[in-house]
């Protein structure tokens, strides 16, 4: 009962809303559904893909094809029911509608983990965890900074030109504007072709 | 209470066996484990705690009982082992200035080594104590395998008083060593065994591994409980005493506070040193925690420390879509009370909400309770 009491803690004190992590579901589905795969290994792999389908339609399609008799056994569909019932904490389709910065799994502090990790081990005393976190806070500060820097060179190609980036420079920092030139000139450099009437050729 | 019987193996392997088993069992037993030597039986009764390993072997009549007990009883009458070294090789140690004195139980493995440390030899005990018939009897060995030095101690058995605290004294011995006496420098750690023992530490996964890792590697047999004290001493020695790291701990905390900012609340008790629980948010992440409190991370991770705390880390995500630490904290146990106690503190320093919470486990029972 150990894992719970992080959610009995945040529940009682803070009054923001609690996502699921979707991978973690992912992994409790490919145990719990493990004998649809026997039957159906198409259906399988669209319940494992669930939590990260994108499009309402397909998330309701899928559920609609489990629920039909002779698919799931009684504990399975409970287990489904009640998933369904807080289906808004980990649908990806659900969670898109609102700003989530785009993370919808805890891997973000996996990887955190891993890194500590490397650093500590069953050994170590308390104040080396203090400077090893004081490290990693210095190491992002520098990183930022190191790239703040490089992206503040002005390029001088036709982009930074135009008048549309020369206002968008007026309301964003040089290193969103990169980013935002990069994805303008990948956009740019596709060139369509009318074949037919309806075909169009992407070069 | 326990009847039991104890074979003696040649590698001094011991099992103890139940219920009532007479000499006649012998043969079976013998061919039961495919013994090659004699053994003698000898019947005695047992306060013995039986633990899991009581299905090894379980016949019609016949029931295995390994024990683990502090005091297992152990017949000293027991075939001298074979003198496998060359008997050109004995050598015997003067007796004269144990021979009188009396030994407390509890240092009596300390002062008889720092008697024979100087003469090139280490002694151990192999097994528990004995009980003659009005005496109690602890057997000291020599460390080296198959050799045949003994030092039998005894006292008197007194009410209320523990082995530790009964008077032992030197009764009878075989005072000869059938192996060159280099003990010491065999059974002691050189400088590049210490390194060795230093660097491994905390990466290997048992202390059996490491004792496993270094007698293979330098050809010695240390014991478990050598390599397991030389670690603790190697650990006490580097960091300090266990007492002293959460006061250090703290007082790093508070300076830091003092002069990066920051904020910090604790659960310590200082007449003892004991730190229950901690929730740490230095300078910088305040200032990202009054900005970047959209979408919050929150998990656990364990063996991070040399006290078993698990450590609670809190992540975030700042503008560029990069990961930023937003707090950390250290428990010493996962009740739900801890973790109310955690983000309690946490929601007072960081006088905000963020607007998600992503946390690994969906127990919606309990969501469905609170």
């Amino acid at each position: 009962m150990n894992l719970f009491n992080n959610l009995v803690g945040i529940n009682n004190n803070f009054k923001s809303k609690r996502l699921i992590c979707a991978w973690h579901l992912q992994r409790n589905f490919a145990s719990k559904f493990a004998s649809v795969s026997k039957q159906n290994q198409e259906l399988y792999e669209k319940i494992l893909n669930l939590p990260f389908v994108t499009m309402k339609e397909k998330f309701d399609e899928t559920i609609k094809e489990l629920k039909k008799p002779n698919v799931l056994n009684q504990t399975q569909l409970q287990y489904l029911d009640s998933k369904i019932q807080i289906k808004s904490q980990w649908a990806k389709c659900l969670i898109k509608e609102h700003f989530a910065v785009g993370v919808s799994t805890t891997s973000r502090i996996e990887s955190m983990h891993h890194i500590l990790a490397e650093k500590l081990n069953s050994n170590s005393r308390l104040s080396e965890v203090l400077s090893v976190f004081k490290e990693i806070e210095k190491s992002q500060i520098s990183k930022f900074k190191e790239e703040f820097s490089r992206h503040k060179k002005k390029l001088n190609n036709q982009l930074t030109q135009s008048q549309l980036t020369q206002k968008l420079s007026e309301i964003y920092t040089p290193y969103a504007l990169k980013k935002l030139e990069q994805k303008f000139s990948k956009c740019l450099s596709y060139t369509f072709e009318q074949k037919d009437k309806d075909k169009w050729l992407r070069i | 209470m326990y009847r039991a019987v104890v074979i003696y193996e040649n590698e001094r392997r011991m099992i103890l066996i139940d219920p009532d088993i007479t000499q006649d069992l012998a043969p079976i037993i013998k061919s039961l484990f495919n013994l090659t030597i004699d053994i003698k039986v000898f019947v005695q009764s047992l306060n013995a705690e039986v633990f899991s390993t009581r299905e090894i072997f379980q016949g019609d009549d016949l029931l295995v009982v390994p024990v683990q007990h502090p005091e297992v009883y152990r017949a000293e009458e027991f075939q001298d082992l074979p003198e496998s070294h060359e008997s050109s090789t004995f050598i015997k140690v003067d007796l004269a200035s144990i021979s009188n004195k009396e030994f407390k139980g509890k240092t009596l493995l300390k002062e008889l080594n720092s008697w024979a440390i100087p003469l090139k030899f280490e002694l151990i005990f192999p097994n528990g104590v004995s009980k003659l018939q009005n005496k109690i009897r602890r057997t000291v060995w020599c460390c080296v395998k198959k050799c045949n030095f003994r030092l039998y101690f005894t006292a008197f058995p007194e009410k209320e008083k523990t082995f530790d605290e009964l008077n032992f004294s030197l009764e009878s011995f075989k005072d000869t060593h059938n192996h060159p006496l280099t003990a010491s420098e065999e059974h002691t750690f050189n400088q590049e065994i210490i390194k060795e023992i230093d660097c491994l530490k905390g990466k290997m996964k048992t202390k059996g591994d490491l004792q496993d890792h270094i007698n293979n590697k330098y050809n010695k047999n240390f014991t478990y409980s050598q390599i397991s004290h030389f670690v603790t001493k190697l650990l006490n020695e580097n960091f300090g005493m266990p007492d002293q790291d959460a006061y250090e701990f703290l007082e790093e905390i508070k300076k830091d506070i003092k002069e990066q900012g920051g904020n910090y609340s604790v659960d310590y008790d200082g007449s003892n040193n004991s730190l229950k629980r901690i929730l740490y948010v230095s300078g910088t992440m305040m200032a990202y925690s009054e900005k970047f409190l959209d979408m919050v991370l929150v998990d656990t991770t364990y063996k991070r420390n040399r006290f078993n705390m698990s450590l609670v880390n809190v992540v975030g995500i700042n503008n560029y879509g990069k990961t930023i630490l937003l707090a950390f904290g250290l428990m010493t146990d996962e009740k739900a009370d801890s973790y109310n106690w955690f983000f309690r503190n946490l929601k007072e320093i960081w006088k905000k909400e963020p607007i998600y919470f992503i946390s690994d486990e969906c127990n919606e029972i309990i969501n469905g309770k609170v």
